[in-house]
């Protein structure tokens, strides 16, 4: 008998079967995990679970927690369960933490609400709590309010808050989604350690596959509202059967991170073509939600695959699953020199000859800037100018912010925040130069700096060698066709009143290129791959991936030389993001573009970027060539950023390095494959 | 050979999911059935509209003929709503009223707003010190009160449905600079304007092409609220007879005339005071459920 038995968990609005008819179970001290993409319908499932669903949607089905049925009994009943016998943890700690309210007060509430123990005692217990969530000062952050504290103990008190009543079951839902990453790295050590020593039950909800499986031992993986596929967290890393399973996998894999074989920079990256359908679209289609993305899908597919057991402990909702011995990370890549990849192209286009190109091996030195000599020597970027152009370039660049005006948190009140604090940056022509940063490190602050969209307090900013920091717009212009940015949020990026046809055509108009606009913004599309009747659309009738292909169309249109991508792939889904990277990799080598390509994702940079620059509190800490970098990094800011990553396999706190099945991104053989 | 991807629509004979099956939020017309304000709203303030026009062509009577034999008559088949002290038909005065109303009203709207509006575009654009004089004189101006206004511009040219509409359209500018400021703001900071700017987009036609779209939602809310407000106030000063002089067809001048028979005959207040507040509240409930459906995240809270 399990702790928690959901049967036949269906959540639906007006209609629209957001969940559909899920089991899950979840065994006491068990530890589960359960993963998806953006409405996939994992965050509706954990609150099904605790009925605490939103208004307008209401669910169906059987919710057996400890011999009893959550949705049957009285609200009281399950109010007196929350909290005590079952803890939830969100996203976001700011908004699960009351502004007004001292810490230490909220905590003093969670634990006399429940009446476990005395008003009196409430105190000493909170001070406890803190302490075993390893806040180094818990007096000092119980008098705090929320905003006084940073985002990693914001978690942690709420942490304490969920153990507070010692529940035998917690709920997770993206607990660490919103921390950078060597935080999220902590808070996932604290986690661990304090279901496995309380001994309680997990359902840890993530989008990460890394994260989940460095907690959990079983996972669960969600499509559509729908669970398709269910195992053991090796099981599903070393032979994912759903062939969706597999390819979120595979991108997983290529993009993970650190691993000590060199990764072949550019190479196209296996994604999974398309994207998931909203959903509310998703309801409406009979059958296997996956059908339309799937590579093996028959017309057998058009009924409904029912999750059934394959072979023992491996669950499958799947007509076609793969063979148990498929390695697919190596089914998706390249085979061999006349091989290629299945990149992601919109169904049913045909396949210009540049993508082969961007397969074949070598590629990656087609651009002679690349390749020239002693640019990837270790020597201080200044110097490093033999034969190529400076482009971009950018000495003793300082920008400080009276606080008031800086987001909340972070640093004290007193004084002005530097944001840059003395930055040099050259970017060479053909440079693809990756600027990795935490939040607080400055590296937007510098974006948009080097977009000459903010001015900085001092320093100098100097495009081709003039200068261009503090210059009026009108000198500018010049600049501005050659300089464009793609932003992280696809949907903030996009005037919601103008079609994707004016959003691409915007800079034509504004710089005044000459020729026909229609016919550049068809090429654009083109380009981008967005069939050409998008541009007729709103962004918001697009999904994230196309709204992004849109801003990267827009920022194409001038035929700039030089983009600053700013986040640019941080907001996708995983399976979206390596189809956006594909594009990025593809059109650098079609436009000879230089990139400066800012992220926290080092996965994303080491695929990308042939120089990085690792920003610290608004100081360059380390840079190099990125395979320098990152296999050898000096500054012990970046060694500790590249062991924070979570990888696949890799159990949270287990230093020892990752086993080659277990890790696929480390034995990633450059011909290997079924094919 | 691989295993993964490359889609085989020909197999599966299946529409394909991906493309434009992810829609938005459900449509302004759905949001507009849903939302009883904007349905009650509008129905009203269509009808307020449908009389003013009818009246400038067609009244049951003339709104001024003095009828003296049939004074203070009540509502029969010939008089709807009978006649006044004068005789005259209530029914075609408050017609004919309905259409100086709603034309005073409007025009004062408009003429706020060609001013706020600017005015607060300009302030959000420039911040810094023009900016902030820009708006410390829209404090000023909201300050002065427009009664007074009205009474010192009634001094000067008389009392007629211009100096209504000067006091109210004054007593209107700063809020419409304040509000296409905070809205502009926003906008301005988003990333679509950084993104212009970085297309080299000049600020003028940031304003124009991005900024003004996407609050142009809230001015027309805040233009209908103000119409409401707008009609109260032409109604009040018209009684106090700053506004259009008798014997013309006013709410106010109506509800001043009739306030000396109230004891006699109290339904020759009623019927002004009546038409004053549905048209009031039609306006207003009109704003409430544009709010309503241009900002759904509002009606959920």
């Amino acid at each position: 008998m399990s702790l928690l038995d959901v049967e036949d968990l269906v959540i639906s609005s007006a209609g629209a079967r957001l969940v559909d008819g899920i089991d899950l179970s979840v065994g006491a001290g068990e530890r589960v995990g359960l993963i998806g993409e953006s409405g996939s319908g994992k965050s509706l499932t954990a609150l099904g679970v605790m009925q605490l669903l939103p208004r307008g949607l209401s669910s169906t089905g059987s919710i057996r927690f400890e011999d009893r049925d959550l949705a049957r009994i009285s609200e009281r009943a399950r109010s007196s369960l929350r909290g005590r016998r079952v803890a939830m943890v969100f996203q976001e700690p700011m908004s699960a933490l009351n502004p007004l309210m001292r810490v230490g007060k909220q905590i003093a509430e969670s634990l006399t609400i429940h009446k476990t123990v005395s008003r009196a005692e409430a105190k000493e217990e909170a001070a406890r709590l803190l302490a075993r969530v390893e806040i180094h000062d818990p007096r000092a952050v119980l008098r705090a309010y929320p905003h006084e504290l940073s985002g990693g103990q914001r978690q942690r008190v709420v942490l304490a808050m969920a153990i507070a009543n010692h529940p035998v079951l917690l709920l997770a839902d993206e607990p660490t989604t919103a921390l950078d990453v060597t935080v999220q790295d902590r808070v996932l050590r604290l986690l661990d350690g304090l279901v496995r020593a309380e001994q309680m039950a997990l359902l840890l909800i993530s989008h990460d596959l890394a994260v989940v499986s460095g907690i959990c031992e079983r996972v669960m993986v969600m499509y559509c509202g729908r669970v398709v596929e269910r195992a053991a967290v090796d099981d599903v890393l070393a032979h994912p059967r759903h062939p969706y399973t597999a390819g979120l996998v595979a991108t997983s894999a290529s993009l993970g991170g650190v691993s000590s074989a060199p990764v072949r920079r550019l190479q196209p990256l296996p994604t999974i073509p398309g994207t998931a359908p909203g959903a509310a679209a998703a309801s409406r289609i009979a059958g296997c939600p996956f059908r339309a993305r799937c590579g093996r899908a028959t017309p057998k597919c058009l009924e409904e695959p029912r999750l059934e057991m394959i072979v023992a402990g491996h669950d499958v909702a799947c007509w076609h699953p793969l063979p148990a011995f498929a390695v697919p990370f190596r089914a998706l890549e390249t085979s061999g020199g006349a091989g290629r990849t299945d990149v992601a192209l919109e169904p049913g286009r045909p396949e210009p000859a540049v993508l082969a190109q961007a397969a074949t091996p070598g590629y990656e030195h087609a651009s002679p800037e690349w390749s020239r000599p002693g640019g990837h020597a270790a020597q201080p970027v200044s110097s490093c100018d033999d034969g190529a152009t400076r482009i971009l370039e950018c000495e003793n660049l300082v920008k400080l912010y009276r606080p008031e005006l800086a987001r909340q948190g972070g640093e004290p009140p007193a004084g002005l925040i530097r944001a840059l604090d003395g930055v040099d940056l050259v970017v060479l022509e053909g440079d693809v130069l990756g600027i990795v940063g935490e939040s607080g490190s400055g590296k937007s602050t510098l974006a948009r700096i080097l977009l000459g969209l903010d001015r900085p307090t001092s320093g100098e900013v100097r495009f081709r060698a003039a200068r261009i920091d503090g210059s009026p717009e009108r000198a500018l212009r010049a600049m501005r066709r050659e300089v464009q940015v793609v932003f992280q949020d696809p949907l903030g990026s996009l005037d919601p009143r103008m079609r994707v046809r004016d959003i691409i055509a915007e800079p034509l108009h504004a710089l005044g290129v000459e020729g026909d606009h229609r016919q550049r913004v068809a090429e654009l599309l083109e380009a981008v791959r967005l069939s050409r009747d998008t541009g007729r659309r709103y962004p918001h009738q697009l999904s994230g991936g196309q709204r992004q292909r849109v801003a990267i169309a827009r920022a194409l249109a001038p035929r700039p030389k030089v983009l600053v991508a700013d986040e640019a792939v941080s907001a996708l889904d995983v399976s979206v993001r390596a189809q956006i990277l594909n594009l990025f990799a593809e059109l650098i080598g079609r436009f000879a573009l230089t990139v400066v390509f800012i992220s926290h994702d080092i996965g994303v940079v080491r695929h990308l970027c042939n120089r990085v620059v690792v920003l610290y509190r608004g100081k360059v800490v380390e840079e190099g060539p990125t395979e320098e970098v990152l296999s050898r990094p000096k500054s012990p800011y970046t060694q500790g950023l590249l062991a924070a990553i979570p990888q696949l396999g890799k159990q949270v706190g287990d230093d020892r390095a990752p086993t080659a099945e277990a890790a696929p991104a480390s034995d990633r053989t450059p011909a290997g494959g079924l094919g | 050979m691989s295993i993964l991807p490359v889609r085989l629509d020909a197999i599966t004979g299946a529409e394909p999911v991906s493309d434009g099956e992810i829609t938005g939020e459900p449509s302004v017309w759905h949001r507009w059935r849903h939302s009883p304000s904007a349905v009650v709203g509008s129905v009203i303030s269509a009808a307020v509209i449908v009389v003013a026009i009818v009246s400038v062509v067609w009244t049951p009577y003339n709104p001024l003929a003095i009828n003296m034999a049939a004074t203070f008559a009540g509502p029969s088949a010939q008089h709807l709503l009978g006649t006044d002290q004068y005789g005259r038909d209530v029914l075609s005065r408050l017609m004919s009223g309905t259409d100086a109303t709603l034309y005073a009203g409007v025009v004062s709207v408009l003429g706020a707003a060609a001013i706020g509006i600017p005015a607060g575009l300009y302030a959000a654009q420039r911040g810094g010190l023009p900016g902030q004089l820009v708006l410390r004189l829209a404090d000023l101006v909201y300050a002065f009160p427009a009664l007074l206004v009205a009474v010192v511009l009634a001094t000067d040219f008389g009392g007629s449905t211009l100096t209504v509409m000067g006091a109210v359209a004054l007593a209107f500018v700063p809020v419409f600079a304040r509000v296409t400021r905070s809205g502009a703001l926003g906008v301005l900071s988003l990333d679509y304007v950084s993104a212009a700017r970085a297309c080299g987009v000049s600020r003028t036609r940031i304003l124009r092409r991005h900024v003004l779209p996407n609050i142009a939602p809230l001015l027309i809310t805040q233009m209908t609220l103000l119409l409401s407000v707008a009609v109260l106030a032409d109604a009040a000063l018209t009684y106090l007879g700053l506004g259009a002089p008798p014997p013309g067809a006013s709410w106010g001048l109506m509800l001043e005339e009739a306030q000396r028979y109230m004891g006699t005959d109290p339904l020759l207040v009623v019927w002004p005071a009546v038409t004053i507040a549905l048209c009031v509240l039609g306006f207003n409930l009109l704003g409430d459920g544009l709010r309503d459906v241009f900002d759904p995240r509002r009606r959920d809270r």
